[in-house]
């Protein structure tokens, strides 16, 4: 069943064209991961899709509603905010904020509900991400790894129907890496649909079920993790796999 | 040294030190009202207006306050009185120069200000705006819960210079009349021509004045930072 689907998407920055007639059709329970060289739109095309960044053209189908993405209403971008939830490569979690409050504050000010509701969606979320005992913490009292697991948490707090990982990994030390990526596997196994970017292929690998590869603003190549990852056909995703196994 | 003198003169230079921080302390708080609003003006880029801001900005950044507090001392009753032209009664305009020094202060010290605001703004990272937007508060919501708490313990050691810098530059007012501690030390000295202990009487409370705001300011940052950031 198609969740999301995403139609001639077309971005530019000062008649640079970042992105380029992008179209991605996303079924519900799909791990899409997104792969591809750096600068090649891949942070861009995540915050196209929830607006942090207004595309110039393109629609977006989700939940029997579709935008035209070249102008989208207040009141739709809240509404698709609340559909679409995304995850940061620098977390990004409120600085003046505990973790309790970093998942309470879109529940209460984004999806209107009360502080006791809130307040009880936060903490069986900070329990799910093992970090309840550290509920009263500010962010820089936090490891990034543990950051990065409120960062899911704020995510998933908004039980959206997407979320949009951007290198959620990339920041953290290597060590880290472990119970972030086990977080973001347990919720793919509970069938949460995602888009996530990521330079790990190994982890692509594990949670995919189809992986996309980006190149100058562009989809060039899309299938299954074996197609993509396993046997590439493409010699520029050859390279590119090369390229990033040889850093490891 | 006439050590008798300046221990007499003390009191009668404390009994001046309220105009002095009035002065500041109200230049200050209109600065402030006056700021925020060109400070968002300039940073939305709000055509033609923006502008006039920007020029506003550099001209006061650009001038010595002595030249700034002596163009309003002059300019301001000229420019009302054009102003009050078509009014039949109008007469020529006398300002008491408390006023002129609180316009002068007020203006100098909101360039200053939106400044400071700048750089509070933008030492608040873009990606918190970002996530507060994508977990699905509106654009005001965002200001009001995330940036703006994080820009005030950015702001504080600025805007502590610029009072500090306020309460200094109020030793010139005394070129339009106004009698604060560098007026009063002045006049006091010209009657016994005891200047040097004159003056070291006014550096003493400057010192000690610019050290409790400096001191409570940084209190508060703190406490802020405690509260803010934890
Ligand atoms: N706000 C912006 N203004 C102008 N150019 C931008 C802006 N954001 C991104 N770009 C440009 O768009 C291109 C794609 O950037 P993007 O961050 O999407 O790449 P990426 O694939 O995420 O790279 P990385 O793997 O390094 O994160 C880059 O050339 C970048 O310079
Ligand atoms: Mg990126």
């Amino acid at each position: 069943m198609t969740l999301l689907k995403i139609d001639h998407l077309k971005k530019s920055f000062n008649k640079k064209t970042i992105l380029e007639d992008v179209n991605l059709e996303i079924n519900k329970g799909d791990v899409i991961a997104v792969i591809g060289p750096s600068g090649s739109g891949k942070t861009t095309f995540l915050k196209n899709i929830n607006l942090l960044e207004h595309p110039d053209s393109g629609t977006l189908s989700i939940e029997d509603k579709k935008l035209d993405l070249s102008h989208v209403s207040t009141q739709d971008e809240l509404w698709l905010r609340r559909h679409i939830a995304m995850v940061f490569q620098n977390y990004a979690l409120f600085k003046n904020k505990t973790a309790f409050e970093n998942i309470t504050t879109g529940l209460i000010y984004g999806k209107h509900l009360d502080k006791k509701e809130a307040a009880k969606i936060a903490e069986e979320e900070l329990k799910q991400v093992n970090m309840l005992d550290k509920k009263d913490f500010y962010p820089s009292q936090l490891s990034g790894g543990q950051q990065q697991r409120i960062g899911i948490a704020r995510a998933t707090a908004l039980k959206p129907s997407v979320i949009l990982f951007d290198e959620p990994t990339s920041a953290l030390d290597p060590e880290l890496v472990g119970t972030v990526v086990d977080d973001i596997d347990q919720l793919a196994k509970n069938g949460q649909t995602m888009i996530v970017v990521t330079h790990l292929i190994s982890f692509a690998k594990r949670i995919a079920n189809k992986v996309i590869f980006f190149e100058d603003g562009e989809i060039l190549s899309a299938g299954t993790p074996e197609e993509i990852i396993d046997n590439p056909k493409n010699d520029r995703i050859k390279k590119f796999l090369e390229a990033v196994s040889r850093d490891k | 040294m006439n050590v008798n003198f300046m221990i007499e003169s003390m009191p009668k230079l404390l009994s001046v030190l309220p105009v002095t921080i009035f002065l500041s302390v109200i230049g200050v708080i209109f600065g402030l009202i006056l700021a925020i609003p060109i400070s968002i003006v300039r940073e939305k880029r709000i055509p033609v207006l923006a502008q006039i801001f920007d020029v506003y900005i550099s001209l006061f950044r650009g001038i010595p306050i002595i030249v700034q507090i002596y163009i309003v001392y002059y300019g301001l009753p000229r420019l009302l009185f054009l102003l009050n032209q078509n009014n039949p009664g109008a007469k020529g305009f006398t300002m008491p120069s408390m006023i002129i020094g609180i316009v002068a202060f007020a203006l100098n010290a909101s360039a200053n200000l939106s400044e400071a605001f700048r750089s509070a703004y933008h030492g608040v990272d873009k990606s918190q705006y970002d996530a507060a937007i994508s977990v699905g508060l509106t654009k005001s919501t965002t200001f009001k819960k995330v940036v703006i708490p994080q820009l005030i313990p950015n702001f504080i050691p600025n805007f502590t210079n610029i009072l500090l810098d306020l309460i200094k530059d109020t030793a010139l007012v005394y070129n339009i009349g106004i009698v604060e501690i560098m007026g009063q030390a002045n006049i006091l000295a010209s009657f016994s021509f005891n200047y040097l202990e004159a003056y070291l009487d006014a550096l003493v409370i400057y010192l000690v004045v610019c050290f409790i705001f400096a001191s409570l300011l940084s209190l508060l940052e703190n406490k802020i930072k405690q509260h803010v950031f934890a």
